[in-house]
């Protein structure tokens, strides 16, 4: 297990060398100069001696390769520069005050997501083809369907406005999670649910079942026992692939409710074409997402015997 | 021929089926049959309710809603159609290159698709549309950009699995052209997954390109679409909630009938899933 660990966090260097290069690379593709847009953003006039001083200041007139080796030094020491918009702001600062109510955001969905699924997943596949069953594969369908965004305009409207039960945006209380949380988490429990009744449904087919089934044990037993516990494995594994789905997605329910998070910075700063803030925003959720995905693998080969004994080669 | 007649005989299908032709055919029309020009404003119109001169009534400028959703379906639907055309396109010859080549190049590309498929999409999307700057069609390459390598990998995989087959090998020593031999016997085969995997995309592209417009980064006002009349209805909700009633319900139809077809086809084609659903 050890060994494994410690080999999935050497394989974990290049790729996070390979990100950084590509959220380098990528802002560099952008067709407008950045010392020309900072000077514009800062309402000076874009003159040929402003835009060299700004090149200067920027370090734009160094070769790629050493600007690349400049920036990447920087960012180990944390160092993402300043924003293009308030040059006495590092975004380091901006990036960090962010992160925590996107993760806020994106905790609280995935506790809503993983309680509500699993119950109402397991109860479809006990109740399948019932009416109860019907009933939420037809909120399911919809919920696969349905624009985020209006759907979290109709729970502000019915809620904030109707009912006058919640704030329609803000941060800080509980009272501001609530909304935001079910906007975000709506899809996913749609995918869920459907997927773990399914996955159920398949269980319930294994020998396994039948011999438990013929042993006489009682069905709550062989429900839990034989067909919820089987199921569990797939389910962590593709719900912890949703966290990083979930801190990523969260920009426009971000944008509905004025939620202080990265996704609502990453959105400024493309309208502003602030592109320090743009290229910090990419590599933090690169990274995040690296960081996630280890430590899913890591929980699927401690719950999963199979892979844990031959050290996860299968 | 087998499947278009089994795609008939599926209620569910063909209603979906029939929902989409009906939509399109009514974005085609829109310029004869939209009661108003769908960018007219008259302010003394404005937050008009519904009446028979104005079937949906009228936004915050007055401009005429059932006209706007009209000449919306040109601008979210079709363009979202556009992007599936593309991505299909260049999916497809990237796979189709990658599994007859093989070799190097082959090995390459499949690494690229697989951190293009790995990677969380939306933040593709956002870094995409974040260095090529705002605009709709930044935001159709992002979601192309996004979206490739999953034909790839799928025309890739039957490419390689289907030309070891007898008839291929004999195609190949008879001398057929490769042209031939991929027009007329792997594009067959490749079919129906093809056609199931784009008519699922379709509705996550809708949603997908109506989000960013509605978040102001992808079409901009006064172009009619969709996820812009949210956006619009979306500062007025407090006293004209019924702004933003029907271009929602557009959206929702729309992606519903996609993704039901979807399903419907995949229990068509491939009908080992069946059995849950």
């Amino acid at each position: 297990m050890l060994n494994y660990i410690i080999k999935r966090l050497m394989m974990m260097i290049p790729i996070l060398f390979g990100i950084s290069f590509i959220a380098f690379f990528l802002i560099n593709l952008a067709p407008s100069d950045p010392a020309e847009v900072a000077l514009r953003l800062n309402e000076i006039m874009p003159t040929p001696d402003a835009i060299e001083s700004m090149r200067q200041e920027l370090g734009l007139n160094k070769p790629f390769l050493e600007r690349y080796f400049i920036w990447l030094y920087d960012v180990l020491h944390l160092d993402f520069g300043r924003s293009f918009i308030h040059r006495d702001r590092l975004v380091w600062d901006e990036m960090i005050r962010s992160l925590i109510p996107t993760l806020i955001l994106a905790m609280s969905a995935f506790a809503f997501t993983l309680i509500i699924s699993l119950i109402l997943g397991v109860l479809c596949a006990i109740f399948a083809n019932s009416a109860f069953d019907h009933i939420v594969r037809i909120i399911i369908f919809l919920g696969t369907a349905m624009p985020s965004y209006w759907l979290g305009l109709l729970f502000i409207w019915l809620f904030a406005n109707y009912l006058d039960l919640l704030p329609t945006n803000g941060y800080g209380t509980w009272q501001n999670l609530i909304l935001p949380t079910l906007t975000l988490s709506f899809v996913y429990i749609s995918t869920y649910i459907r997927f773990i009744r399914n996955n159920m449904l398949e269980n319930m087919h294994n020998y396994s079942v039948f011999y438990a089934r013929s042993r006489g044990l009682k069905e709550t037993t062989i429900i839990v026992k034989h067909v919820l516990v089987n199921s569990l494995h797939t389910t962590i594994t593709a719900l912890g692939m949703t966290i990083p789905q979930l801190i990523a997605g969260s920009f426009v329910v971000e944008y509905i409710f004025s939620w202080p998070g990265l996704g609502r910075l990453c959105i400024a700063a493309i309208m502003n074409r602030d592109y320090p803030v743009i290229q910090a925003y990419i590599l933090i959720m690169a990274i995040l997402f690296v960081v996630c995905n280890f430590i899913v693998d890591i929980i699927h080969q401690w719950l999963d015997p199979r892979l844990r004994d031959n050290g996860g080669a299968v | 021929m087998n499947i278009a007649k089994q795609l008939i005989n599926n209620k569910t299908a063909l209603i979906c089926l029939i929902i989409i032709t009906t939509i399109v055919i009514l974005g085609i029309l829109a310029p004869y049959i939209a009661p108003y020009d769908p960018n007219k404003v008259r302010i003394v119109r404005k937050y008009a309710a519904m009446s028979s001169q104005h079937w949906l009534g009228c936004d915050h400028l007055g401009r005429d809603i059932l006209s706007r959703l009209l000449y919306g379906i040109r601008s979210t639907l079709f363009l979202s159609l556009l992007t599936m055309i593309i991505t299909i396109v260049v999916g497809s010859l990237i796979g189709l290159i990658s599994g007859y080549q093989r070799g190097k190049l082959d090995e390459c590309i499949m690494r690229l698709c697989d951190i293009m498929l790995s990677f969380p999409s939306q933040v593709m999307i956002l870094a995409i549309v974040g260095v090529l700057g705002v605009g709709i069609e930044n935001v159709i390459i992002a979601n192309i950009v996004v979206k490739w390598a999953w034909y790839s990998r799928m025309i890739r995989s039957s490419v390689i699995k289907y030309s070891r087959k007898n008839y291929i090998l004999f195609s190949r020593a008879i001398g057929a052209p490769h042209s031939f031999i991929i027009c007329r016997h792997l594009l067959p085969n490749v079919m129906s997954e093809l056609v199931i995997l784009a008519t699922l995309d379709t509705g996550w592209v809708i949603l997908n390109i109506s989000a960013l417009s509605f978040i102001g980064l992808g079409v901009q006002a006064p172009t009619a679409e969709w996820g812009l009349m949210l956006s619009e209805a979306k500062n007025v909700m407090t006293q004209h909630p019924m702004q933003m009633v029907f271009p929602g319900i557009a959206i929702l139809i729309v992606v519903a009938a996609f993704n039901m077809l979807g399903d419907c086809l995949r229990d068509i084609l491939d009908p080992k899933d069946k059995k849950h659903e």
